[in-house]
């Protein structure tokens, strides 16, 4: 229970008209329908809600949260479990009245942003300058300074903008002291240029691998990087997502990519991406794109019944689109070239979107930001089995094994069926990373899929341990407890670097640091077991880690 | 029924936030992104779309309750329906502006009313019309101007003035010009008068939904009466009343119902209207919400599994009247059309829906004067709606402001492109 006097000193430094504890508006902030283990999809309701205008604003929150014993918890755009109350006693600083622009910097190609200035906007404005900004796949509405300073996440535009954590130059950083403290060049007043001095860099404490989630205090303001646009500044598009019409830019073309096996598949896309080419690369199979276009008819139809259509699905599925975007003609006939042959090598079939009249809505619907939403059509919501982040080969490996998982549990209606993997594949860092998530799509109101959300996490994570993969983001304090052991003990360290930082534990460290027991009674003991076995078998000791 | 026929939709939200911003691929610029004047001016969540649906689940399950606060921040809305426009680019089984709508009457039944409201109603329930004025000077806007009497004689069309243009001594003009014009084009036009009545549609956006419930019922027995085959209206309210609301109440009007800009854009194609003079001027169109995706017609309940609805079976406000009041300004000589980048069905209201404008008179000049910025921002020379709500709140908000922009009417346009 927040005290009085702490909620009258919010209201001085923020003015009354910005903190609220009225239950409906903390209940507004208390509903997540994803990344959200709870079935009833509530989290904790805050102690109040707060609406800072300024990082003087968020330095007086934080000071007040350590006066009074209160946690604070940072949101942005606020898709998701994670940007919510973790536990409670927690106040939500909602920074949606900090969301400008500051400034672009056309020559040294990067933006100076708010928390809430979405990637939509900035994107948006870059372009007039002839200039991109890295927006993650949750799309135009999420954060870009979130997703570099405080989470992670990567795009299919990655061949050429990288992946959030590597976007971040200069920081303004509130510690959960309540100090402000300047990163990069920023620290020694040199502008917000670059993350790494000279100045403090501290890039590694600051995020590591996949953020605090405002665990280790609120970032005010980023620089970050800006990419190459070579499309017109203010597209001309008529129609809100898939009606979309526009004139093509003719320097782009939209290439759909289709070989026979996931071996074709995996090796030519690896050597059309390290060539190099496309502006957007991203894995897309037929019944995916039907799920987004149709989700009625594919869940009206009798799938079972017509085999022979379910199978032409999957013998389309080793498919990838490439968004060719050239600086100029010549450049893009370039990169058409390098497709076509490629793809012949790999006796796959190249085909040109324009040509079935989807080649609008992907392009734009994809550089945009606008398409990831169309993945609640199916059932309203979705979920990704353990993102991973790796070799472009052990990504593929990751797709087949994510659609064991997931077929699985479509077979007993734990999730909707798209008909295909739907995994989520696109290279980052010019192809020396790839990443991949296994979406599923479900429906929060249906007690079978909400029931499931659980054991479907924990069969992926039993899926990764049986194959040495990628074990994700860990987010989960749960999932967080079981893996940090075989991980290094990561979180022994980082509860020291939460230590030094946050002497008076006020940041809400559910997201980063905290660690609880799995339910373990409610999912299927033999899998249970396993897991453990696992564990034990890869756990560190003292002494290191244990032998290969 | 009530609330929990909406639950499901409320318990869908996916909390995307696409409810709080213009449609992501028409997103043009960071000024101009936002959709939803109630969380743009009060930031909280729960003044969104998303916000209120998350609220009012949270009340059905008995978590929290309908207080002030909660209900203050229900009417703080226009409801302009822009936030629907971006939910169901992504969302076939949530009606967000029958959500909306719904939690008003749910106020409204619980007895969290607004006094301005309440004086509203009052009014409509005394003189028929949601100023209070005398129901007997209803029709004195049409005085000398010869028209024939619905109720006495018969003619082909019907018009509709509606409560703001029959009061507002300042706009009525507009409607002497707008039957100007349809006679121009050979119509054989009837009015009210005195017996016209209000619309109604104010009433149920207040959540006072048997209030309108009365006037589509003297709305539909006075049309029968008249024999009329069409009914035109300049009012967009009062079209989005006819064409959405009274069908999806199970009352709809037994004639065609068009709004002026319909009527006048077909006559132009038909030349029966021609505009020979020349207007040199820049402009740029504001579209009301009540003409636009508000208007977009009712298609009737979906029975069962909203996630199984086809997407034409889902109003989307794309149908809404976008087109014909372009083609009249773009059919007027030396007239050139600017767009904002806010437009058709994701553009920004103008503040005066959805009992703002009488209830919340700071918010309302609020969305107006945004709007009045993103027209300015395009170098026009004026902005021209059609509706009178949005004229009266963009001009009172300018001169509360002290912002000068003209402000017109799409048939004062026209009526100045008509040659002798």
């Amino acid at each position: 229970m927040l005290a009085p006097e702490a909620y009258k000193e919010l209201e001085e430094a923020l003015g009354a008209e910005n903190v609220s504890q009225e239950p409906g508006v903390m209940d507004s902030y208390a509903w997540q329908s994803s990344f959200n283990f709870n079935p009833t999809y509530w989290v904790p309701r805050p102690e109040a809600v707060v609406l800072p205008g300024s990082t003087e604003d968020v330095v007086a929150i934080v000071k007040i949260c350590n006066k009074y014993g209160v946690k604070f918890k940072a949101i942005s755009s606020g898709w998701g479990a994670h940007a919510a109350p973790g536990s409670e006693g927690v106040i939500q600083v909602d920074l949606r009245r900090m969301d400008r622009i500051i400034e672009i910097d056309e020559k040294n190609m990067s933006a100076v942003v708010e928390p809430c200035a979405i990637g939509g906007q900035i994107r948006a404005e870059a372009m007039k300058l002839g200039l991109n900004v890295h927006m993650i796949s949750a799309g135009a509405v999420s954060s870009p300074l979130a997703s570099a300073t405080s989470a992670w996440g990567c795009c299919w535009d990655g061949v050429v903008s990288g992946w959030s954590p590597r976007t971040v130059l200069g920081v303004e950083w509130v510690l959960p002291t309540g100090e402000v403290l300047k990163l990069g060049t920023l620290g020694s007043d040199d502008g917000w240029f670059c993350g790494d001095g000279p100045g403090p860099s501290l890039r590694g404490l600051m995020r590591g691998r996949c953020g605090t989630f405002s665990g280790n205090g609120i970032y005010t303001k980023c620089a970050l990087k800006l990419y190459n646009w070579p499309g017109p500044a203010v597209p001309d598009c008529d129609g809100l997502l898939l009606d979309a019409e526009m004139p093509m830019p003719e320097n782009f073309k939209v290439y759909w990519t289709i070989f026979k096996d996931r071996e074709h598949f995996r090796d030519a896309s690896y050597e059309i991406t390290t060539e190099g080419i496309g502006y957007i690369s991203l894995k897309l199979n037929l019944g995916t794109l039907l799920c987004v276009l149709l989700p009625h008819v594919v869940k009206t139809t009798n799938w079972p019944n017509l085999t022979s259509l379910r199978n032409l699905f999957y013998g389309v599925q080793h498919g990838y689109v490439y968004i060719v975007g050239g600086n100029s003609r010549r450049d893009r006939a370039f990169q058409e070239n390098v497709i076509r042959d490629v793809v012949k090598q790999h006796r796959g079939v190249m085909l040109d979107l324009e040509d079935f009249g989807l080649a609008t809505p992907l392009f734009w619907g994809l550089i945009s930001g606008a398409f990831p939403p169309s993945s609640y059509r199916m059932g309203g919501q979705f979920y990704t089995g353990w993102g991973q982040d790796d070799a472009w080969d052990a990504m593929v490996t990751w797709d087949e094994q994510g659609q064991q998982v997931k077929q699985n549990w479509i077979e007993r209606d734990g999730c909707v069926d798209d008909l295909a993997d739907c995994a989520f594949d696109f290279f980052c860092e010019e192809g020396n990373m790839a990443h991949s998530e296994e979406v599923w799509f479900y429906d929060p109101r249906k007690k079978e899929h909400s029931d499931a959300t659980l054991p479907i996490n924990v069969d992926f994570l039993l899926q990764s341990l049986e194959n040495c993969m990628e074990l994700g983001g860990n987010m989960e304090p749960s999932i967080r407890k079981l893996l940090s052991p075989i991980l290094g003990n990561y979180n022994v360290w980082q509860k020291k670097i939460q230590d030094a930082f946050d002497p008076g534990h006020a940041g809400d460290d559910m997201l980063y640091t905290y660690e609880q027991d799995l339910d373990l009674a409610s999912l299927d003991q033999a899998k249970v077991k396993r897991v453990l076995e696992l564990l034990a078998k890869f756990a560190w000791t003292p002494e290191g880690a244990p032998p290969a | 029924m009530g609330l929990e026929k909406y639950q499901n939709d409320m318990a869908g939200c996916s909390r995307c936030s696409s409810c709080k911003w213009v449609p992501f691929n028409q997103m043009k610029s960071w000024r101009f992104a936002k959709a939803c004047p109630s969380i743009s001016r009060y930031n909280f969540h729960a003044y969104s779309g998303s916000g209120k649906m998350n609220m009012g689940l949270s009340m059905l399950e008995g978590r929290s309750q309908l207080t002030d606060t909660v209900s203050d921040i229900i009417f703080h809305c226009n409801l302009c329906g822009a936030c629907e426009v971006s939910c169901k680019i992504y969302r076939d089984d949530i009606d967000l502006g029958e959500v909306l709508e719904e939690l008003r009457t749910y106020c409204v039944e619980q007895g969290q009313l607004v006094p301005e409201h309440m004086a509203l109603i009052d009014a409509l329930k005394r003189e028929d019309n949601v100023f209070g004025e005398p129901k007997s000077e209803r029709g004195a806007w049409a005085d000398g101007l010869g028209l024939k009497d619905m109720n006495r004689e018969k003619a082909d069309i019907l018009f509709h003035a509606g409560c703001r243009y029959s009061y507002d001594s300042e706009l009525s003009p507009i409607v002497k010009g707008a039957v100007e014009l349809m006679r121009r084009a050979g119509a054989d036009i009837a009015v009210g008068g005195r017996e016209e009545a209000c619309c109604g549609g104010r009433a149920f956006e207040l959540g006072y939904r048997g209030e309108m419930q009365n006037f589509a019922d003297d709305m539909n027995s006075r049309v029968k009466a008249s024999g009329v085959s069409t009914l035109v209206t300049a009012c967009s309210d009062c079209y989005s009343a006819f064409k959405y609301l009274y069908p999806r109440m199970g009352k709809e009007l037994p004639v065609k119902v068009m709004h002026i800009t319909e009527f006048l854009s077909e006559a132009v194609d038909a030349g029966k209207l021609c505009f020979n003079r020349q207007v040199p001027m820049t402009v740029t169109y504001h579209d009301p919400c009540h003409l636009g995706r508000r208007s977009e017609p009712y298609l009737g309940e979906w029975e069962g599994d909203k996630l199984l609805r086809p997407m034409d079976r889902k109003r989307t406000g794309r149908k809404g009247i976008y087109g014909p009041p372009r083609h009249i300004l773009e059919s007027i000589p030396s007239l050139e059309l600017k767009e904002m980048e806010r437009i058709k069905e994701y553009a920004w209201c103008c503040g005066a829906g959805g009992g703002v404008l009488e209830a919340f008179p700071e918010f309302s000049a609020w969305t107006a004067m945004e709007r009045i910025q993103e027209a300015l921002s395009t170098g026009a020379d004026a902005l021209v709606t059609a509706c009178p709500w949005c004229t009266r709140s963009f001009r009172d908000a300018m001169s509360t402001n002290g912002v000068r922009l003209p402000i017109y009417d799409i048939t004062e346009i026209a009526i100045q492109a008509l040659g002798s």
